[in-house]
């Protein structure tokens, strides 16, 4: 069989399953669901099912679930690729030392360190954002934390501030610090940003080698914030924030460029070649990403319905969830500020829509956020958190930098796929478990239906067996 | 630290991935798993006493398509399906192709349906008795001791 005709198989068992249960909703399958053809890719299909069969209460919950449980089980295994990546990268076989130029000016004077162009390192322009603003609350954690703050980027955006003086990072979150970082503005070269290994690291007292540096400085870094994962699928789809901050269109440009090339990755399979193709863009898919630049720019996301609607979320829906959240005392009050948050949002996503469509518009709203929290996951390894250490590394292995992130990402294609093969399983063993669960319930509730039919049916044979008229007969079986 | 390939020079040191993890990734073990969902263990259902069957039999009235036909047409409206000649174009389509289905489906069961049994070494028992030399009585017992098959029609 057709994996068309295998996934309709799936869909027929439950609506027959269904003829003999109350209380479920109807199976809606349409031909809108662009799962149900011949291609391999289980999240479409695995998505369209639930949207079909649970609706959008219950994929509500599994999107809070996954925003509010399971990202700190994603990021320990992004952290676990991203550790395997740089070993492999510096590690010949042999637990290599600290080179003496990237040791910290008190254990060798003569050291240089590593300038990274502030532009490669903040490719996406997160630092343009100050976090002590409105938008600053949506994209950065911490922000109160300063030089202290447990967030690389609040730590980042403040040493820039500082420019021309020394500070360190790592204290806080691992109890020694492990590199230093100092911004110049204006140098032989300007916007550098100055690395060294931290003195704790660079001490040969304390035994550090690279990989230690690099495994502790991963360690060190939270990659996901529930609020940040929300604010940024939401300025993903309706660029929120981009237009409150006055991002440029070529700025926008650059990040639906790269949501592109992670989209990729995303829905590779087994079978699928990764190659250089997956960086490669058609003049139709160019003219998209700059239609969807503009939307983004303005704030707006057009919606298709009877024509095309403007949906828009204003930011402070998004400030006002994000402060209800950093001020929630425990997760399971963080998942119900979550799961009010996001039927807040798509109903909001939904208001310019008909009556009769705001259901399949809000459906479609947690189908897009699904997709997108999955590629701002896989896009966190381009942000300054992450790149920094890898353009470290690259420098001391190669003695170059990087050129630029998408660069960096054509060479790194194996770790991309990695990263995005561990949140692409996560998530569709979360979707597979919903599914299988809802199979579960109508399953057993069509064998309860299937033991008492039986039960009546012998009864009502035993009773034939002795004269018993029809009408009783009938009485007993529950026929009209 | 540049090593000489430009790739770190490294081996992978890492054993291959292989052994039991599952692939969700692929579609096929995805269809699979839902698939088995679905599976329940079936359980044979409880023998009827054969001494009712025998009583019992006797009293069966044997099918009728009309009369299982007038049955579901009774219930049409359960379902939410028009029952009557409602129709201006004239009569209710549905309920007399409900008929003819019944009728046919009644037909090949009764006059092509076979019901085949078999029963198993044993389940034949028999006892005769008989006089033997000089008058003695004599008791024999038997059973089939191979399967015994036989044939019939559905009433």
């Amino acid at each position: 069989m057709s994996l068309i005709d295998d996934k309709n198989a799936i869909f027929g068992q439950i609506s027959a399953l269904r003829t003999s249960c109350e209380g479920f909703p109807k199976l809606n399958l349409s031909n809108s669901m662009c799962s149900m053809d011949n291609l391999p890719n289980p999240l479409d299909y695995l998505i369209d099912l639930l949207k079909a069969t649970i609706g959008f209460e219950s994929l509500n919950l599994i999107l809070t679930k996954t925003l509010t449980y399971d990202l700190s089980k994603i990021e320990i295994e992004i952290k676990k690729a991203l550790k395997r990546e740089l070993k492999s990268l510096v590690s010949c076989g042999v637990n290599p030392s600290i080179p003496n130029f990237f040791l910290h000016q008190t254990i060798n004077p003569l050291s240089t360190g590593i300038n990274l162009d502030m532009r490669k390192v903040d490719y996406l322009g997160v630092m343009l954002i100050d976090p002590n603003t409105d938008a600053g609350l949506l994209s950065y954690g911490d922000t109160n934390g300063g030089l202290n703050s447990v967030d690389f980027h609040t730590y980042l955006f403040e040493t820039i501030q500082q420019d021309g003086n020394q500070t360190n990072w790592g204290n806080i979150n691992n109890g020694s610090d492990i590199l230093s970082f100092e911004f110049n503005s204006i140098g032989s070269t300007n916007n550098q940003l100055n690395i060294k290994a931290s003195q704790y690291y660079s001490d040969p007292v304390n035994n550090k080698k690279l990989t230690d540096l690099n495994n502790d400085f991963i360690d060190s870094v939270n990659l996901f914030g529930s609020s940040l994962m929300i604010n940024n699928i939401v300025d993903s789809l309706f660029g929120t924030i981009s237009s409150e901050i006055g991002k440029t269109i070529e700025q926008i440009k650059k990040e639906v460029e790269i949501e592109q090339i992670i989209e990729c990755f995303l829905n590779t399979d087994e079978t699928t070649i990764v190659d250089d193709s997956f960086f490669e863009f058609s003049n139709e898919s160019v003219r998209i990403q700059e239609e969807e630049a503009n939307s983004r720019g303005n704030g707006i996301k057009k919606i298709k319905n009877c024509g095309e609607v403007a949906g828009e979320i204003p930011i402070p829906t998004l400030t006002g969830l994000t402060t209800n959240i950093l001020a929630a005392t425990n997760i399971s009050d963080v998942a119900e500020i979550i799961t009010s948050g996001i039927d807040e949002i798509a109903t909001l996503s939904s208001d310019k829509i008909q009556n009769k469509d705001k259901i399949t518009a809000k459906l479609n709203f947690i189908d897009e956020a699904i997709r997108k929290l999955m590629i701002k996951m896989g896009g966190i390894i381009l942000s300054p958190k992450i790149i920094t250490i890898f353009a470290i590394n690259h420098h001391i292995v190669y003695g170059t930098d990087i050129l630029d992130p998408i660069e960096w990402m054509k060479k790194n294609k194996t770790l991309m796929t990695s990263i995005m093969t561990s949140i692409r399983e996560t998530i569709i063993k979360i979707l597979l478990e919903e599914v299988i669960k809802n199979i579960k319930g109508v399953v057993t509730c069509a064998a309860q239906k299937v033991i008492i039919e039986r039960t009546k049916t012998q009864a009502a044979q035993l009773a034939s067996l002795v004269g018993i008229s029809q009408d009783v007969l009938r009485m007993i079986q529950g026929l009209g | 630290m540049a090593c000489k390939d430009g790739k770190g020079g490294c081996k992978d040191t890492k054993k291959g991935q292989s052994g039991g993890k599952l692939n969700l990734s692929s579609i096929t073990n995805v269809l699979k798993i839902l698939s088995a969902a679905f599976k329940l263990q079936a359980t044979p259902v409880t023998p009827i006493p054969p001494p009712l069957l025998i009583i019992g039999a006797k009293l069966r009235t044997g099918l009728s398509a009309r009369n299982i036909a007038s049955r579901i047409i009774s219930r049409q409206s359960e379902a939410g399906a028009p029952t009557g000649d409602i129709f201006s174009e004239g009569e209710n389509v549905s309920e007399a192709l409900e008929t003819i289905r019944v009728q046919e489906i009644m037909n090949a069961i009764l006059t092509e349906g076979k019901v085949e049994v078999a029963l198993p070494p044993g389940s034949i028992q028999t006892t005769s008795l008989g006089v033997g030399n000089f008058g003695a009585p004599v008791t024999s017992t038997g059973m089939n001791i191979n399967i015994v098959s036989g044939d019939g029609i559905i009433r």
